[in-house]
This record gives structure tokens, C-alpha cells and sequence, in this order.
């Protein structure tokens, strides 16, 4: 009998179990909230596939040249994968303004071996026409975002010209 | 504390990592609170109806056209909702140089760069001397992360004005 109450008074559920409880659950929506798990619980997480157009500004024309189709990208912030790279990548002489000598500011194109470089990368993300697009269903991105990326040979800064969606 | 079964022996004691563990459960619920807004000031916030432009630039030509009035901005350093677009306004984009021809600064307009003007219109609070949208303070000269739904952009406000309130 004494055995007994020795081992029910050691099951106790006290205050504290309560608070421990309460700060274990606490976390966990920490997490869901953190990391949009919320989202998928709810059936919000099925991904379109995509495309991002961008523009890379006044690269040294050496260093794009592992840039080839189907070249990985991946985000610099989280090292999270962006997508692949599309056929048709664009490298022309970097654009260039300067001052004429009326003080006008005309363009022209850069003659040292600097390029600019126009692309296309097949991405998944999650859209909604309130609130945007969201890379992979996390990083959002949009027209005009300038995004820290890298591939296995080249880190550059792309600039996004445009995403378009491809399925729903 | 100390709290006795019915044999005289303790069964719980209150000693000092519970109280480590109740101020980290305070710790986390202030910062909840305060992350959440749930906090709304002293009492003595005024609600107010406030219109204010952010500008833009320089903006590539090829951008124009991706914010759209009844789009949200949200600031996208802080994550605030800070109003809806009610209109955009694009002007060629200008730096100041200076003609050599005539010794005078002129504003020489940017080939194929614009300047957005947006102008947002939200719910703002009034307390302790300024103004703020959702947790997010504003005035002409504050720097504005922007994100629209299809936009992103680095701005300024550049004027300020409360419309009702």
C-alpha cells in the first residue's frame, strides 16, 4: 500500500508540468509560424511551377561562363534551392551611362569585357494575387527585388524582371 | 514553497529553476505580445486616416505598370502592412549634373529609368508625438522598404498628411 501512494504521488500533475506543457506548444507554434507550416497543414501548400526572367548587371564576361543550361541556383540568405537554369541565357556588353559633355546622360554599351546577362530560371513557388509570389512557398519575390544568389561557379546579384506562371 | 503528502515527506518543491522557467515562459509571452501588436499604446492613441507618398527611383522603364492601385504595401524589412496603393504616378527619372557649357546644375534626365510616386492611403495611431500604420512609424523622410504583390523597391515617403482625424 505505502509502495502505492509513493508511486502516485510521483505521477503528480503540478503547475509546473502545466507550464512546461504550455511552453513545449508555445515552441511548436513557434516553428509553424516561422517556417508557413501553418499553410500546409491547411492544404495551402501544393506548389505552380514557374518562371523568373532576371538581369545581371556588369559581370566580368569570364565569370558567367559556367552559366549554362540547367545550372543550379541557390539562394545566398538560406542556401535554399532556387531553381534551374533555361535555355537561351543572353549575354550582350554591359550598359553604361554617362554624362556627355552638353550634360546630358546618354547610354551606350560597355567596351572593357563587361556583360550583362538576361535569363530564365524554372522555379516552383505558391501565388496569390494578394499577396504575391512566394519562391518554393517561403521567399518572396517579386519584379524589381534584387536577390543574392550562387551557382557552383559564380555568386552575383540578380535583378527579377518578371515571374509568369505556368500551372495553377 | 513546499508542499507535504499525508506521510509528512515533501513531494514538491518550489526552488530556483521554477522560477527560471516561469520568467522564461513570461519572457516568451511578453515577446508574443509584442511581436503580435497586441499591445496598442498608453490609451492615449488617437486613430487617424493618413495619406502619404512614397517614392521610388530609379525605377527600370521595363518595371513600370507592376503596382496597381488597391495593391497592399506591405514594409518589407518589419513585415508591416502599411497601406493601399491609391495611385502610381511614374516621371522620368533625373540626376543633377552640372553643364560644362554653361557653368549651371541641371537636372538631366536618365535614359530608360523612371521615378515611382505612390501614394498610399491607411489607418494610422497617433501617440507620443508621431504617427504610426500597424506597429510602423512614419513620417515624410522615412525610409520605405516597399513590397507590393508584384513589386519590389527601396523608397522614401516623401510627404505626409492626415486626411481625417
Amino acid at each position: 500500500m505505502a509502495n502505492h501512494e509513493k508511486k502516485a504521488g510521483r505521477l503528480r500533475f503540478g503547475i509546473l508540468d502545466v507550464a512546461i506543457g504550455l511552453a513545449v506548444l508555445a515552441c511548436l507554434c513557434g516553428v509553424v509560424l516561422r517556417y508557413g507550416i501553418g499553410g500546409s497543414l491547411g492544404g495551402n501548400d501544393k506548389l505552380s511551377d514557374a518562371k523568373i526572367s532576371f538581369l545581371v548587371l556588369d559581370k566580368n564576361r569570364d565569370s558567367v561562363d559556367g552559366l549554362t543550361e540547367g545550372t543550379e541556383f541557390y539562394l545566398k540568405s538560406d542556401g535554399s534551392r532556387i531553381g534551374t537554369l533555361d535555355a537561351g541565357l543572353s549575354i550582350m556588353d554591359a550598359e553604361v551611362f554617362f554624362q556627355d559633355i552638353d550634360g546630358t546622360i546618354e547610354k551606350t554599351q560597355s567596351s572593357d569585357g563587361h556583360v550583362d546577362v538576361r535569363g530564365t530560371l524554372s522555379v516552383s513557388g505558391r501565388y496569390n494575387s494578394g499577396e504575391g509570389f512566394f519562391l518554393n512557398g517561403r521567399t518572396f519575390m517579386a519584379t524589381g527585388g534584387k536577390v543574392e544568389v550562387y551557382t557552383e561557379t559564380c555568386d552575383f546579384t540578380l535583378i527579377v524582371t518578371g515571374i509568369t506562371l505556368l500551372t495553377q | 514553497m513546499e508542499v507535504k503528502s499525508k506521510n509528512g515527506k515533501g513531494i514538491y518543491r518550489f526552488n530556483g529553476v521554477d522560477v527560471l522557467i516561469l520568467l522564461a515562459l513570461i519572457a516568451a509571452a511578453a515577446a508574443v505580445v509584442l511581436v503580435l501588436g497586441l499591445v496598442s499604446g498608453n490609451g492615449n492613441d488617437q486613430s487617424v486616416k493618413v495619406e502619404y507618398v512614397v517614392e521610388i527611383s530609379p525605377v527600370r522603364d521595363e518595371f513600370l505598370g507592376k503596382i496597381r492601385v488597391g495593391d497592399t504595401l506591405i514594409d518589407s524589412a518589419g513585415k508591416y502592412n502599411i497601406g493601399v496603393v491609391k495611385s502610381v504616378e511614374s516621371v522620368p527619372y533625373t540626376e543633377e549634373l552640372l553643364d560644362s557649357g554653361t557653368g549651371e546644375v541641371v537636372a538631366a534626365p536618365y535614359p530608360e529609368h523612371s521615378t515611382l510616386r505612390v501614394t498610399v492611403t491607411a489607418n494610422a495611431t497617433k501617440n507620443g508625438g508621431y504617427y504610426s500604420i500597424g506597429g510602423f512609424r512614419i513620417a515624410a523622410g522615412t525610409r520605405v522598404y516597399s513590397r507590393f504583390p508584384d513589386f519590389l523597391g527601396e523608397g522614401y515617403c516623401i510627404s505626409f498628411r492626415v486626411i481625417d482625424g
